[in-house]
């Protein structure tokens, strides 16, 4: 056997191993009723409660902000991240969470990343106003 | 429908530009074959393959004439705004400043693909002078790049619904139906969209074009493959390509070096790296392009990894492509924070790929067989056997990296054959590449230092081994004795960084000795020795400003128990004008100030030592906010960072909600409880205000006093612009403790006819005041209705009209009016008038005289919070006397103010630092990799024309 081969066997191996544990780092989608099964960190897409509470009261606490999200299966649930509200937050037309939901039915998100309409393309066409 | 006759376009550009890409087609098109037919016929006619060349080399300067006409007609119509053309429409707009023209024309997807096609222009000019006996298959191979680019950009349909292309020239009205079109002068009213706020920065004019020139010219040394295989010229080509990947890797590298540097200025995640997708499918084909390299430099020097030569530059080519179908075909969806518009080219993009997958490795199943490949073996200690190892570690970096990147697409087709499939996903990106390319960076590490030392084609390996003994033993002992050094200043490092550490330093020691000891080619080395030393220097910034990061804003004690420990806040309240102290650092926010369209906000830091309480040192930091151009959003926060040679201090800040967006100010501004009062001027009178809230009933005595208007306002917040009328008042108001007083502007401003306010503001006492709009019809009477009285004056002369004493000070010959443009011949004298007011204050009026095209003209000078009205009448020259008119209009004795007592409060600002120590090396370590890469090409360069193979 050449080392060639030897090396490309163990190569093989250190790959192999990778990529299972690579698989295993992963979370998956999920809705609501997923995440209070899951005992780990989830992946959730939804859209922002507007008839909910949103709170975002600075002078209180800087690192607290609650809204509720509905998620692709139309539950609603309340959402915490310890981060300042994100600009545009109303606008967002999805929001992308990663956390997961504890004791006290509430999900609290380590991440988020909202999807805005972009704002400097699909909006309404702006106009001059007209003089005269 | 009738159709409408427009006005006012400008269709000669669009129709320039359109026959430009048809152009190009055609002959990109037209040199392709020609290019092909040149080396099909090489080796049969000399003569007809020369002819076919020179018709290759004619079109393919077609091809770059149309380009560039194209992009000349672009950049015509983004200068000029033409908004008639939706990329103008879309890109700029009025207020756009020059230098970011540039910005403007690669934002959108069709001008990248533009700037794309214009490297491989330049490059394909330099090859046709350059690449000797691969000029047929190199220029065919980047004209049927060019063909397929400018299929992109087409803009044409193929029968009702399938589109091929999006055109730069598309009229807006073509694309969008708005009620705007119906009418014909529509071209005036368009507005600019302008550029996302966040491409206005110095980075964004130089990194897209230098990132694209290394995406572009991967394709040189990938079409040098091309050659090599169509050709059967297995050897040949290794020595172009190699300097082609080396500038290739340069450019790549800097490239992706400046996004970081502007994610870092520009961005407020506080890093240069997010393991986002469209970073990640830009780093692959570099790390690719690397391992390229060094199978490069094997074959060159052995002989040996000829086949990995091939397939490494081929696959760093068909991962750029990947890229561009990726981050160009909304198929990343949620994952990435970046945003992807859809152009509806996905087919064109599969196309584009599938090509330049089936063509190259099509090639290479068909000359696999001709590939040299040495019989024996190459010994284990020989340094290609190792170098080949190195760029087997690369190509598995890579895949992990792509696989993680392309979990969308793969979710999305596995979910194609199985409905029921749940999607996976990364949860913590950061965090999931770290643990994996640790790894990859060790085994890198380890293997650039070990494999520096041994040599090409070792034959006795053994004896050479038994001499290298002692220093690799020396070398080994002086790297732990440094990687424990390093670790004293690296916090909580797990093994494997223990273990990264000892690479890198190793990395470092071993190329150090290398250089200075062995004494066999020591320029050429020169390039390898800086690279390998800058990827060390590099991971170790990484550790120490990923490791030791410290977030400054942090502020344990002050969080309620409402987050999980993990959950931890890195945000502060700062509110204005209150020191905090965090993390041994007493921070205050000073103040802020408006800037055009920015808003600058001074934080001051004092870093204290704790135990004498001394303060060490202290900086300022302004970060700082940007409007969108019509003030009704935040559209950017740009993050301030101070820079020691050992650390930085990154900061960003957010805004209390109602200053973010005019929706949120003016829902704040509703649940407002405005009460009126009239209050006199210059008397101070006494309030008693009544507030409910959830506490119960507060009565607050407040002592209100206005000290006098301003025409225009005084305060920096108000923006003079042509034709405003402007109105402030100087407030002043006292809490019943009667402590501090609070003096504060209230402005009212008209503009275009509508009516603005801006509401002067007092946090301590929860107040904010607006001046009523009736200030503007108290004071302001149309000049007709303004009874002018004459008067006839000589120099130094008194006169008194209704209290107003009024003195003539002579004349000023260069008078300076805001109402006067003086033009060449014009006469223009002013009255100086000194005006002392029934209260006594001094205002100084001059009323100018024209004298204009044989006409003259009175321009009049007034102050109306005075109500004082001067014009000049005539001037007697003989008598030495004027002739004025002074009218009087009524002064308001009171204001009529808003004031509410229940304001939020919104003097502070929500703040994030980060301690980063170490970042230099990051930077200095990736500057010197690239440099390595320089000094290669370089060097490849000046000695290009005695160049031998030693293995011949």
């Amino acid at each position: 056997m050449k080392k060639i081969h030897i090396l490309a066997i163990i190569m093989l191996c250190l790959a192999g191993f990778l990529f299972v544990s690579t698989t295993k780092g992963l979370t998956t989608y999920g809705s609501f009723a997923d995440a209070k099964k899951s005992t780990g960190v989830i992946k959730l897409v939804g859209q922002l409660a507007k008839d909910k509470p949103m709170s975002y009261n600075p002078t209180v606490d800087p690192n607290y902000f609650s809204f509720f999200l509905k998620d692709q299966e139309g539950i609603q649930k309340k959402v915490v991240i310890n981060r300042p509200k994100p600009q545009d937050f109303e606008r967002a037309e999805q929001i992308v969470l990663t956390g997961q939901i504890e004791k006290d039915d509430v999900f609290y998100a380590s991440d988020i990343l909202t999807k805005c309409p972009s704002k400097y393309k699909d909006e309404e066409l702006q106009l001059r106003e007209q003089k005269g | 429908m009738d159709t409408i006759t427009y006005i006012g376009e400008h269709l000669l550009p669009g129709q320039i530009g359109h026959t430009a890409v048809i152009i190009a087609l055609v002959s990109a098109l037209f040199t392709c074959f020609s290019y092909f037919q040149s080396n099909q016929t090489r080796n049969i006619d000399h003569k007809e393959s020369f002819s076919w060349k020179i018709l290759g080399k004619l079109g393919f300067l077609v091809h770059g004439i149309s380009v560039f006409t194209i992009i000349i007609t672009t950049f015509y119509i983004l200068i000029n705004k033409h908004y008639e053309y939706s990329y103008a429409q879309a890109h700029v707009s009025d207020d756009l400043a020059f230098q970011y023209i540039f910005s403007a024309f690669w934002e959108g997807q069709e001008g990248s693909f533009l700037l794309w096609m214009f490297w491989n222009i330049l490059l394909g000019f330099v090859l046709m002078m350059r690449s000797k006996q691969f000029e047929a298959p190199v220029l065919f191979t980047i004209s049927l790049l060019q063909l397929i680019l400018t299929t992109m950009i087409l803009g044409i349909y193929v029968g009702e619904e399938t589109k091929i292309g999006s055109s730069i020239f598309t009229l807006l009205r073509e694309v969008m139906a708005a009620p705007v079109f119906q009418k014909a002068d529509y071209v005036e009213l368009l507005e600019g969209s302008g550029l996302n706020p966040l491409l206005q920065n110095y980075w964004m004019t130089i990194h897209p074009p230098t990132l694209f020139l290394g995406f572009a010219s991967t394709v040189v040394p990938f079409a040098f493959a091309i050659a090599g295989l169509w050709n059967n010229e297995h050897k040949e080509w290794l020595t172009p390509a190699f300097k082609w990947g080396l500038f290739s890797a340069f450019f790549l590298g800097t490239g992706i070096l400046m996004g970081s540097a502007w994610a870092y200025e520009a961005l407020s995640f506080g890093g240069y790296w997010a393991w986002d997708p469209v970073e990640n499918t830009s780093f692959v084909p570099w790390v690719i392009l690397v391992g390229a390299i060094h199978a490069n430099l094997v074959a060159k020097k052995t002989g040996y990894s000829i086949r990995a030569s091939y397939i490494f530059y081929f696959l760093s080519f068909i991962l750029v492509i990947y890229s561009t179908v990726l981050t160009r075909s909304g198929w990343l969806g949620d994952t990435s924070v970046h945003a992807f518009t859809e152009l509806g080219l996905e087919t064109q993009l599969v196309i584009l790929l599938a090509t330049f997958i089936l063509f190259p490795f099509g090639l290479f199943i068909y000359r696999f067989k001709n590939i040299p490949n040495p019989k024996k073996e190459e010994s284990i200690s020989s340094k290609e056997f190792w170098m080949f190892v190195g760029t087997v570690v690369f190509l598995f970096s890579s895949i992990l990296i792509l696989y993680s990147t392309s979990l969308p697409l793969i979710n999305k087709i596995v979910k194609y054959f199985n409905e029921d499939y749940i999607g996976r996903a990364i949860s913590d990106p950061i965090e999931h590449y770290n643990r994996y390319q640790i790894w990859v960076a060790i085994l890198i590490g380890i293997l650039s230092g070990f494999a520096q030392l041994l040599r090409y084609r070792e034959k006795n390996g053994n004896s050479y081994l038994k001499k290298m003994a002692k220093p690799f033993g020396v070398i080994f002992a002086i790297s732990l004795l440094f990687t424990f050094l390093i670790n004293l200043w690296i916090q909580n490092p797990t093994w494997q960084h223990h273990l990264l550490l000892f690479a890198s330093t190793f990395t470092i020691i071993s190329n150090l000795y290398f250089i200075f000891s062995l004494d066999k080619e020591k320029l050429n080395s020169l390039a390898g020795v800086v690279a390998h030393i800058g990827f060390a220097v590099m991971m170790i910034g990484i550790m120490s400003s990923g490791l030791n990061k410290k977030y400054i804003s942090s502020n344990p004690q002050a969080q309620r128990n409402l987050l999980p420990d993990n959950l931890l806040g890195t945000n502060a309240l700062l509110f204005e004008n209150s020191p905090l102290f965090l993390q041994g650092y007493e921070v205050t926010y000073l103040k802020d100030t408006l800037r055009g369209n920015m808003r600058d906000f001074l934080i001051s830091y004092k870093e204290i030592d704790i135990e004498s309480s001394e303060v060490i040192d202290s900086f300022v930091l302004t970060p700082n906010i940007q409007y969108d151009n019509k003030f009704t959003n935040v559209a950017a926060y740009n993050p301030s960072t101070k820079r020691y040679w050992n650390k930085d201090i990154f900061t960003h800040i957010n805004l209390p909600p109602s200053k973010t967006n005019i929706e949120s100010a003016q829902a704040e501004e509703d649940s407002l409880n405005y009460k009126s009062y009239q209050i006199p001027i210059n008397e101070t009178l006494t309030i008693l205000d009544t507030t409910r809230d959830e506490f119960g009933e507060t009565i607050k005595k407040l002592n209100f006093n206005i000290a006098g208007l301003n025409m225009p306002p005084k305060s920096k917040e108000y923006t003079p612009q042509d034709g405003d009328i402007a109105i402030g008042v100087d407030v002043a108001v006292q809490g019943a403790n009667k402590k501090k007083k609070h003096n504060e502007e209230a402005i009212v401003i008209v503009r275009d006819g509508m009516v603005f306010h801006k509401n002067a503001s007092i946090p301590n006492l929860a107040m904010k005041i607006k001046l009523n709009e009736k200030i503007l019809d108290d004071i302001l009477t149309p000049d007709d209705k303004i009874k002018y009285q004459q008067i006839r004056m000589k120099s130094g002369q008194e006169a008194n009209i209704n209290g107003y004493v009024i003195t003539f000070d002579g004349f000023n010959k260069k008078p300076n009016h805001k109402d006067l443009k003086l033009e060449p011949n014009d006469i223009a004298v002013s009255a100086k008038l000194r005006i002392t007011s029934p209260e006594g204050r001094i205002n100084l009026l001059e009323p100018v005289y024209l004298i204009r095209n044989n006409q003259s003209f009175n321009l009049k000078d007034f102050k109306i919070t005075e109500g004082i009205h001067t014009k000049l009448k005539t001037i007697l020259p003989e008598k030495g006397e004027v002739v004025l008119e002074i009218g009087v209009t009524p002064k308001p004795n009171t204001v009529l103010l808003e004031v509410a007592t229940n304001a939020y409060r919104n003097d502070y600002i929500i703040l994030e630092a980060i301690e980063l120590p170490g970042i230099n090396l990051f930077w200095i370590g990736s500057v010197l990799m690239l440099i390595g890469f320089l000094i290669g090409l370089v060097l490849r360069m000046i000695k290009k024309r005695n160049e031998s193979y030693a293995w011949r």
